[in-house]
């Protein structure tokens, strides 16, 4: 799930956190291209630069706020039935990470495809996204 | 001095320069790319490769749609690309090669054009030179 918070800003849920040469085999594009660099920035801005928000609310927040979802909520702005819908994959040990929009078009409906199938040959089950 | 107070947007469209050897073919362009066929990036290429193709025009028409100029079209070169952009340009058209300048635009609402309007850089094989410095903010 790719979740725009605003303009210039993203909350990204996923199974795990994919690394680079998984994601580069899966994307298969031919190495060293145009389109091999711009597969590692997509992968940098959803797995490599997001900072772990459930690693800081469990560090910082988890005295403040009654649960993760009211977190998400108050602190990140999240809309409350999508809060409680990622909460409930904590269990699952999925990723959940909040960075810099730095690629734009990642809500884009064919973007979004494109993201999808890569990720679903990686395995990701709950892959699915969201504006 | 004026202060504006309301939600500001930033919208922009940059140039690109495309020369082919001959049409500019959507294969050759996804070997440009580094895209072969059965990859997931097949469906984002696609959508670059048709706004590049709706976009670009020959040297001549392209100045006179966007800056209703005539003729001395080197001179309007000179004036929008670097030294090395121009003579690329002139020598293609030397050798019976195909130039196109376009624009792409970063507030037509569509993600993907807008993306590709602010990612600048240059790439190039036998077949296709495809030049988007200038797309930067």
């Amino acid at each position: 799930m790719i979740l725009e918070l605003d303009i210039t800003k993203l909350l990204v849920v996923f199974d795990r956190r994919y690394s680079l040469s998984e994601f580069r085999t899966a994307s298969q594009v031919v190495p060293g291209s145009y389109a091999d660099e711009l597969v590692e920035r997509i992968h940098n801005c959803l797995f490599k630069y997001p900072r772990d928000i459930l690693a800081e609310y469990e560090k910082y927040y988890a005295v403040e706020y009654s649960d993760f979802a009211e977190f998400l909520y108050w602190k990140y702005r999240v809309d409350r039935d999508i809060a409680q819908k990622i909460t409930a994959r904590i269990s699952d040990g999925v990723f959940i990470g909040y960075c810099r929009n730095s690629i734009w078009m990642l809500t884009d409906e064919t973007v979004t495809a494109v993201l999808k199938r890569i990720l679903s040959d990686l395995g990701e089950k709950g892959n699915e996204s969201s504006d | 001095m004026k202060v504006r107070t309301d939600f500001v947007t930033n919208s922009s469209s940059t140039s690109f320069v495309i020369i082919t050897t001959g049409d500019f073919e959507r294969a050759d362009f996804f070997e440009l790319m580094g895209v072969p066929k059965n990859s997931p990036l097949v469906p984002l290429f696609d959508a670059l490769y048709y706004h590049l193709q709706a976009e670009m025009h020959p040297i001549e028409e392209y100045f006179q749609l966007y800056r209703r100029a005539v003729g001395k079209w080197l001179e309007l070169l000179q004036n929008e690309f670097a030294d090395e952009v121009v003579e690329r340009i002139v020598e293609a058209e030397k050798a019976g090669h195909k130039a196109f300048i376009g624009k792409l635009a970063s507030d037509d609402g569509d993600q993907i054009e807008a993306f590709f309007c602010t990612d600048s850089f240059e790439v190039e094989n036998e077949k296709i030179y495809f030049n988007a410095l200038d797309c930067a903010w």
